[in-house]
């Protein structure tokens, strides 16, 4: 018995050595395989050709996490595995290219309007966070277009010869480039410059617009989280940039950091917005969780100015999330000018370029009566 | 019932529950969103030519995801079970002492902190926050001077709430379209991400853990006997539960670092294993991991075709293991009545 024991302390002692070199082995292994990946699938011969200004195939780019993929002709059929991706496919004329896509594409509004097609007929790759590898083989795709959070499933699909690419358009720039690669290994380089001139067109315009309002002129913005009002936007966030961008001061810019912060009703009543907007959800069926008739009707924010002049208001629902940096995310900028000024740019301004960049990138008529309807409403 | 009978229809048992295994794991092989005929399947396994996508998808994906639930059943099964056994405690479970609690964590700090290395980097935090877990609990049941099988679950839960603290604050900091979604889905589970290289690479952990209960099993079989009796039948407590406990967390600890938390497995599978048996021994370890890779194996087949995308794994092992250790319940009910 003493033996045996002394025996098994022995093997868990040599154990505890062999897991303790294991673990190095295991963070170089880390490393490893994404450095000898990628030559095994792009052949050692194929010069990098990242800037080559017209596209050549077999081409060979990096993706925004930095990992190279070779593809052998423009890609055919693609899997896209998140709305963001699927989206900018469908703003690149690549629907009749998709072969599968995220799923309840049929609870996002922008799906019916400009690719009703899609809808039941594409393969089901299920989301980010349960991406379905299988499902993703069995569409046959030559390129497979997956969101950071999916960034492992990519590293698997690679090794099984299939092209994919990570891309996180976490910023406006981030998703030009991520346009900018996708075009690039689709063969849709046209239309990723007219899309991205018209980026530039509409900055420039809000740019334009906003430049002579005054400091005092510009009114205090509180962005709303999607799921609850007391969760906003700080200071390095995509959407406190939209409200500073739109001529308004946003209101979460006293907290650091980048994505949906919580905070405390007095913490609202000390930011003392005089304007409160309430953000589509990027998720599901395009509407917010709560109600602007919520935020006024909360006791605990009656003395908040924006609350007392009723100037709390949503983002138009029934298209896409106008304050994220989706493809048309441009025209959260130009709705919000509208919004916080409309001595400058009015709603009928908006509604005529909203409807004519969906029009142009997506090739549905835009239904304009909710934006313009809510004018009304305000105004009655 | 008395023991003759009992004896008799052990292997009877072990024969319909080994049948259910291997049923469920050719099941497993052959469900799946690719499409993969049993003809391909037969076709592999002899070594034809078959398209060789679908080889691909069978040896990198489908079978590894098959090996992956099987094992994780085994191992949480039978961690479960040794851990009821020592610990003299119906609760135990692989949450209880701590390893749950600190793979967890230390999957949480991986999400956070390592923002690019992904999937690799998650598995080697949560390994090693269980393995740290486990230590710690050691240490403090060192530092408490007491040898009673109350102060590692004690310290287990002291553990476990600490790592919960730390988890509920990295949560709370987490950015929540990407980091907070991730440790949240790492909490209940998939093997949808299961591919052959990870499979590979904890496979050896898992042996060695494995391996190790089962030659200790004798003594595990020992300390169901009372502290005192166990002493006075040569059995050396501290080591032999600290080896245990090690091993364990390496089999557990490996499991889990693929595939994230597999909830109440672990609990019900030795639940059932011995009201099955009418008995705690080490033949109840062995079934207790049948049991757990049945439930597993289940599961990750409903995980796959129940939804058009993927299920979490530990809403589906809770689903089948509730019904299977309620029934064994009430036939044991009637049986004592």
């Amino acid at each position: 018995m003493k033996k045996f024991l002394s025996l098994a302390l022995a093997l868990i002692m040599a154990l505890a050595m062999f897991a303790g070199c294991a673990q190095q082995g295991a963070e170089n292994a880390a490393e490893e395989p994404a450095a000898e990946e990628a030559p095994a699938e792009a052949p050692a011969e194929q010069p990098a050709e990242e800037a080559a200004a017209a596209t050549v195939f077999p081409l060979t780019v990096k993706d925004q996490l930095g990992n190279e993929v070779t593809l052998e002709h423009a890609a055919e059929r693609i899997v896209s595995g998140y709305y963001i991706s699927s989206s900018t496919c469908i703003a690149l004329g690549l629907k009749d290219k998709l072969v599968a896509t995220e799923e309840k594409i049929d609870k996002r509004p922008i799906y019916k309007l400009a690719a009703p097609e899609l809808i039941g007929n594409v393969g089901n790759v299920g989301s980010a966070k349960a991406f379905d590898l299988e499902a993703c083989i069995a569409a046959e795709p030559d390129l497979v277009i997956l969101p950071k959070k999916a960034k492992d499933y990519a590293a698997t699909l690679t090794e099984m010869g299939i092209p994919a690419i990570v891309v996180n358009p976490e910023s406006h720039e981030k998703l030009v480039e991520m346009v900018n690669l996708i075009a690039q290994l689709t063969g849709a380089e046209e239309k990723a410059t007219a899309l991205t001139a018209r980026y530039d067109e509409v900055m420039k315009k809000v740019e334009g617009l906003t430049a002579n309002i005054a400091d005092a002129d510009k009114p205090t913005v509180y962005m709303c989280g999607t799921s609850s009002y007391l969760t906003t936007a700080p200071k390095d966030m995509y959407q406190a940039s939209v409200v500073t961008s739109a001529g308004g001061k946003n209101a979460g810019d006293s907290l650091e950091g980048d994505s949906w912060t919580d905070i405390s009703y007095e913490q609202f009543i000390a930011m003392n917005p005089d304007v409160i907007i309430i953000p589509t959800n990027n998720m599901a069926n395009g509407q917010p969780d709560f109600t602007a008739d919520e935020v006024l009707s909360d006791e605990q924010l009656k003395e908040v100015t924006a609350v007392k002049n009723g100037a709390v208001y949503n983002m138009p629902t029934g298209f896409e999330a106008w304050d994220s940096p989706v493809p048309s995310g441009v025209l959260g900028m130009l709705w919000m000018t509208a919004k916080l000024h409309p001595e400058v740019y009015t709603m009928e301004e908006f509604a005529a370029d909203a409807a004519d960049f969906y029009k142009t990138f997506y090739g549905f008529d835009m239904d304009t009566s909710s934006i313009l309807g809510e004018t009304v409403e305000k105004a009655a | 019932m008395n023991s003759k009978i009992k004896n008799r229809l052990t292997p009877i048992l072990f024969a319909v529950i080994t049948a259910a295994v291997i049923t469920a794991a050719v099941v497993s092989v052959c469900v799946g969103k690719y499409t993969i005929t049993t003809a391909d399947i037969q076709a592999i396994l002899k070594g034809e030519q078959v398209q060789e996508m679908t080889r691909k998808v069978f040896t990198t994906l489908r079978l590894p995801r098959t090996v992956m639930a099987l094992i994780a059943g085994v191992g949480l099964g039978i961690a479960g079970s040794v851990y009821q056994i020592i610990f003299k405690n119906p609760l135990a479970s692989p949450d209880i002492i701590g390893i749950a609690g600190g793979a967890n964590l230390g999957a949480a700090v991986a999400i956070v902190s390592v923002s690019t290395s992904g999937m690799i980097a998650i598995a080697a935090g949560a390994f090693w926050g269980g393995l740290i877990a486990v230590v710690c609990v050691m240490l403090l049941v060192k530092a408490t001077r007491s040898r009673s099988t109350s102060t590692y679950v004690l310290a287990g839960i002291v553990i476990n709430a600490i790592s919960k603290a730390v988890i509920m604050a990295l949560k709370y900091f987490a950015d929540p379209e990407n980091e907070l979604a991730a440790m949240e889905y790492w909490e209940m589970g998939t093997f949808g991400n299961t591919t052959l290289s990870k499979l590979l690479s904890i496979l050896p952990m898992f042996l060695i853990g494995l391996a190790g209960i089962l030659l200790l099993r004798r003594q595990i079989e020992l300390m169901s006997l009372s502290d005192n009796e166990c002493r006075a039948l040569g059995v050396r407590l501290r080591p032999v539960r600290a080896a245990v406990l090690a091993l364990s967390t390496l089999m557990v600890g490996s499991i889990i670092s693929v595939t994230g938390l597999i909830s109440f497995a672990g609990l019900i599978a030795p639940h059932t294993a011995r009201l099955m048996l009418r008995r705690n021994d080490s033949t109840t370890i062995i079934m207790s991991g049948l049991v757990g890779a049945f439930v597993v194996l289940t599961a990750d087949i409903l995980a796959r075709v129940l939804y058009s995308a993927e299920l979490p794994i530990s809403i589906l092992t809770t689903v089948i293991g509730v019904p299977i250790l309620i029934y064994f319940l009430c036939a044991r009910g009637k049986d004592v009545s």
